[in-house]
């Protein structure tokens, strides 16, 4: 029913009524009609999703304003009887200072992306592109490195590392990200690959260097698959769990997802202020998102200049 | 097409002047620390003053001046050295913990400490990676399920030489229950960071709701089993179940559930299974009854959600075995009345596991002796009752912990009486396959929790099971 | 013509070259331990023992290693069949040209943003057997619940409803994809007459199935790698029905820290995953299109 109008396209395209064969003018009353109807499904479908794919983030707000006695109700209570604002202050810098875990986040994090980007459109681009004997070879072992459990490379990798010195640094957390992964590395090839040939070939022809190819044709055409990349680059980074665990070994050194890791004892966890510290926490992640996304509602089509 | 590039500029530059704004913070954390304090609107956190509500600076600087420290004839280092020291904490004892390191420094200048954390489910992972790397810390927390594992592979440091260089050690303050965890061909291992009992937790509010008599001293697990009965009531949100938890595979499984009616889980050596035995099946079909016939006991379903919520804690059950380290949390609560009493007794006598961690030296560490001054000083009379948990291993802090933490002298005296008279290490498992023999009972058992098998086929597969595994607790 | 053909091919090893420095120096390393460890025993306090072909020899004899593949798969087809389809409408939904859309797609992705403890904590809520939110649903129509994650039966159907609610990054990824079709091809298919259903199949699929492959490839290799979510769920039960392959390697290697048989299960699962790719990249040929080959 709305798959026909979608494709980022606007204005006439999408508001014609999905014709059955063979097709038969509609008078524009009709049309218009249909395309309410079209319209009136969607919403209801998205906001049936939202009440779904919101329920979470309600509870942590819902939680996060809970008083210390509130935390332990059973059944659980949804909405605490006042709001405690002081668990965000409390969380955040009542005990042990999450500024500072916050700002070592952000640095790991935003040099990763970096590295994540530069490392990994150049592979992308030669794996989608262009033709080597190894090629193939090549590709083989990249998608290999995706398949073998990271569990038990760990390890091997920690040794590694802890020989360099590079224990209780961000460098291994931040290195190796400059060497590009094999998932995006993969992903952007297969957007690469959907870009027509004949845009390479017409550029080839007037002289481009394949830099320049990548730069001005297959970079500006994968914008959303790069936003994609960076937000997924952001949130793997800004989440980082085991690694951090075992190479970030003093507790000031720590990032977020090591300081949240505080809030439980072995016996009990303090979700108020938890939950009011994984909220600040995730703001940036929701910025984030929000500007990647908006590269998906302008939509790199490529009217008029796919030749066919 | 150009707002496009622009938002992917954005989201470029964004990237790219974090770690600007990140450096500029680090310069601005080191100026902190030097000159002022971070305003937070509740209150202070200044790095020369650490506090928080639970424990103000104030409190703890009043509390260290009125205490004072063993003398030892280890000697103090003659120049600045630095200690590393890895302990699982959260937010609250981390607090503590840096306010005794800063005091600790006060008396001992020359020693630096480096102070490394962990969640208590990230520590092992965290700590046998560094193993495999090479660099240990010099002081450790150690699980009782750990350290003899540590103790074969040659990891940690004897500690009776520095014990019988210190005359202040009151060893008499230490109960031997909670020493056989951290003890090894008559050389000792670890000291216990805390050290607790288990007791029968009641829900007073309930019982006078069903109008039945408290648990007491008198009371054997018939007479348990039969009150949990009565006490059940209700059902979904609402249900109250009689006693909780429900018996399942643990490292204490044995000490609370079945050494009180003469069987076990493992042989005391933990080479051979012993939980298909017939008293063993016995006692194990009558916990199961408790559940299945009586719904005493929360379910499967239920404990799925509760482990995280506990029926104790949030008041829908009436009776509960626990550690004494609860009561910190307990006697904060004001949501029910709560009472506790003595384990019940069995056909075969009373038990109850006394159970805890240790701090330990690693072998590998260069700095033993300040690593000793350390774990002296913190696990000293003092330092138990200056970090002021519920579950101190010297039993002279217990009275004045109680009372700061508002525990009723008499429970406290009460533990202190429990670990006198019958607490034992007997009968939990420490030995290296524990968490492999635990986790691999654990499915069986939950199959018979489910009805889907019968008590003797579940007991009679894990001893199948088990079995083989405990090759590995002949630890050379 | 040789010539041109060794300079692409230098400039293909240029171009690749931070990827392939980066395997060499810190994969391949770690990569070739990680096969030598597996004919080891290993506890990382002792330095590793030779051990030969034993950790196989033990793999093949683990009734409880083949209940976790038999689950693996499971999960694995369960996720990958309704999140790959689901996830698809729900891409094709948020690429309307609708207010708010930001809004909602924001809120869509909330679910891969939000605490780890908060999901498991709600779900656990809403799948629980007595008064969980969907239970009581189906009680007002007169339909007896499951038990769900108490249940040996339902308890890996209830870890997919999970993981697919859990899965916007691949409406990401799709919602990236749907931006590169031209829109003259919709335009020339209507004037073709096409309703919305052949355009879907003659336009969308085929100018999405390289994001479509790259989703369902790398959708069963997270699953079949995947054990966050079943770690904090379920922990394996009850009784064993989501021990999934890979916490069970969790499990040896970071819980039992017994690496050699860790390493063995990896190997393992190395081979199960590239079995399924490797059919997946054959079949490729018969249904995605490149531009490129």
């Amino acid at each position: 029913m709305l798959v026909g109008s979608h494709g980022g396209s606007h204005g006439g395209s999408h508001g014609r009524a999905p014709a059955r064969k063979p097709p038969r003018p509609l008078t524009a009353t009709q049309a218009e009609r249909v395309r309410r109807a079209q319209r009136a499904g969607a919403y209801v479908l998205l906001i049936a999703g939202t009440v779904v794919f919101v329920l979470p983030f309600l509870w942590m707000i819902t939680t996060s304003l809970k008083s210390d006695a509130e935390n332990l109700a059973f059944p659980p209570q949804w909405l605490p009887d006042s709001f405690h604002w002081e668990n965000f202050v409390r969380g955040w810098a009542g005990s042990l200072d999450y500024t500072t875990f916050m700002l070592n986040t952000v640095l790991i994090t935003a040099l990763s992306v970096l590295g994540n980007l530069i490392s990994c459109v150049l592979p992308a681009y030669a794996f989608a592109r262009m033709r080597a004997g190894a090629a193939t070879l090549m590709f083989g072992a990249l998608m290999a490195t995706m398949m073998i459990p990271r569990e038990i490379t760990l390890v091997p990798k920690f040794i590694l590392f802890s020989k360099l010195g590079w224990v209780d640094t961000y460098l291994p957390l931040i290195v190796p990200e400059f060497f590009g992964v094999a998932l995006y590395v993969f992903l952007l090839r297969q957007f690469f690959t959907t870009i027509p040939q004949e845009l390479i070939d017409a550029a080839r022809i007037d002289g481009a260097s394949e830099l320049r190819i990548l730069w001005r044709i297959m970079l500006p055409l994968s914008k959303p698959a790069l936003a994609a990349i960076c937000l997924f680059s952001f949130v793997g980074n800004w989440n980082q769990y085991l690694e951090s665990v075992i190479y970030i070994r003093t507790t000031e050194k720590f990032t977020l997802p090591l300081g949240l890791g505080l809030f439980t004892d072995q016996y009990a966890t303090q979700y108020n202020q938890m939950m009011a510290v994984a909220l600040i926490a995730m703001m940036p992640i929701v910025i984030i998102f929000f500007i990647a996304q908006k590269t998906f509602i302008r939509g790199v089509t490529l009217t008029g200049i796919a030749g066919r | 097409m150009e707002m496009n590039r622009r938002q992917i500029l954005a989201l470029a530059a964004a990237a790219a002047t974090m770690p600007v704004i990140a450096a500029c913070g680090g310069d601005t954390r080191q100026r902190q620390q030097a000159t002022a304090p971070v305003k937070t609107g509740l209150q202070t956190l200044d790095p020369n003053r650490p506090g928080n509500e639970t424990w103000p600076f104030a409190e703890a600087e009043a509390l260290n001046d009125s205490l004072t420290w063993p003398r030892t004839n280890v000697p103090e280092p003659a120049a600045k050295v630095t200690i590393t020291v890895a302990t699982t904490s959260d937010i609250i004892a981390e607090v503590r913990n840096l306010q005794f390191d800063h005091f600790f420094r006060k008396r001992h200048p020359n020693i630096e400490i480096k102070r490394e954390t962990s969640t208590f489910d990230g520590f092992l992972t965290k700590y046998m990676a560094q193993a495999a790397g090479g660099s240990l810390p010099d002081v450790m927390y150690n699980h009782y399920s750990w350290t003899q594992n540590f103790i074969a592979n040659r990891i940690l440091t004897p500690l009776d030489d520095f014990i019988a260089r210190s005359p202040e050690f009151a060893a008499d303050d230490l109960p031997e229950a909670g020493l056989a965890y951290f003890r090894r061909d008559g050389a000792l291992y670890g000291l216990p960071t805390d050290m607790a009992p288990k007791l029968l937790y009641f829900n007073k509010d309930l019982f006078d709701k069903a109008g039945l008599k408290y648990p007491d001293e008198s009371w054997t697990f018939d007479t348990m089993v039969e009150t949990a009965r009565k006490l059940k009531s209700g059902s979904g949100a609402t249900k109250i179940y009689g006693f909780s938890p429900t018996a399942k595979p643990a490292p204490d499984l044995a000490t609370v559930f079945l050494l009180p009616f003469g069987a076990r889980f493992l042989s005391a050596d933990e080479t051979r299974v012993e939980i298909n035995s017939p008293e063993a099946v016995r006692t194990m079909s009558m916990w199961l009854d408790l559940l299945l016939k009586d719904g005493a006991t929360p379910s499967l379903a239920e404990e799925l959600l509760l482990e995280k919520v506990d029926p104790w804690k949030s008041g829908h059950a009436a009776m509960h075995i626990n550690g004494a380290w609860i009561m910190t949390e307990l006697a904060k609560q004001k949501a029910f009345a709560w009472g506790a009493t003595h384990v019940p007794k069995g056909p075969k006598g009373r038990f109850s596991p006394a159970v805890g961690s240790a701090l330990v030296i690693t072998e590998g560490s260069r700095q033993k002796e300040a690593a000793w001054l350390y774990i002296y000083e913190f696990l000293s009379s003092s330092g138990y009752r200056f970090r002021r948990i519920s579950a101190p291993a010297r039993q002279s802090a217990w009275l004045p912990n109680a009372e700061a933490l508002g525990i009723p002298a008499e429970t406290a005296e009460l533990v202190k009486e429990i670990l006198a008279d019958y607490a034992t290490s007997e009968g939990v498992l420490r030995l290296p396959a524990t968490k492999k023999a635990v986790d691999t009972a654990k499915p069986i058992w939950e199959r018979a929790l489910l009805g889907k098998i019968d008590v003797k086929t579940a007991l009679d597969e894990i001893a199948a099971k088990v079995g083989p595994l405990l090759a590995e607790n002949q630890i050379a | 013509m040789t010539t041109l053909a060794r300079r692409e091919a230098r400039r293909f090893h240029l171009f690749a070259s931070p990827w392939l420095i980066g395997f060499v120096v810190f994969t391949a390393g770690p990569i070739a331990a990680a096969i030598v460890v597996s004919f080891m025993d290993w506890n990382l306090l002792r330095s590793p023992s030779w051990v030969g072909l034993a950790n196989y020899e033990r793999m093949f004899a683990d009734a409880e290693f083949w209940e976790s593949i038999e689950n693996t798969v499971q999960y694995g087809v369960g996720y990958v069949v309704l999140g790959v389809t689901f996830t698809f409408g729900m891409a094709l939904l948020l690429n309307q040209p609708l207010r708010f859309q930001g809004l909602f797609r924001t809120v869509m992705y909330m679910p891969s943003v939000v605490s780890g403890l908060a999901t498991a904590l709600l779900w656990l809520n809403i799948l629980h057997p007595d008064y969980g939110l969907i239970n009581k649903v189906l009680a007002t129509v007169g339909i007896q619940g499951p038990g769900w994650l108490a249940s040996q039966e339902w308890a890996i159907p209830a870890l997919v409803l999970m993981a697919v609610w859990g899965a916007g990054n691949t409406i990401v990824i799709y919602l990236a994809g749907l931006q590169g079709i031209p829109k003259t091809l919709y335009e020339a298919a209507e004037i073709d007459g096409a309703g919305w259903w052949r355009r879907f199949w003659s336009v969308t699929v085929p100018m999405m199935s390289p994001v479509i492959f790259f989703n369902v490839v790398t959708g069963f290799i997270g699953a079949l790698q995947g054990y966050v979510l079943i770690l904090a769920m379920t922990e394996g039960g009850p009784g064993n029905a989501t021990m999934v392959l890979g916490l069970y390697i969790y499990r040896h290697a970071f819980v039992y820290f017994d690496m050699g048989y860790a390493a063995a299960l990896s190997w393992a699962m190395f081979a199960v995953i590239i079995a399924v790719t490797a059919v997946q990249f054959a079949l490729a040929r018969r249904w995605v299109h490149y531009e490129f080959r």
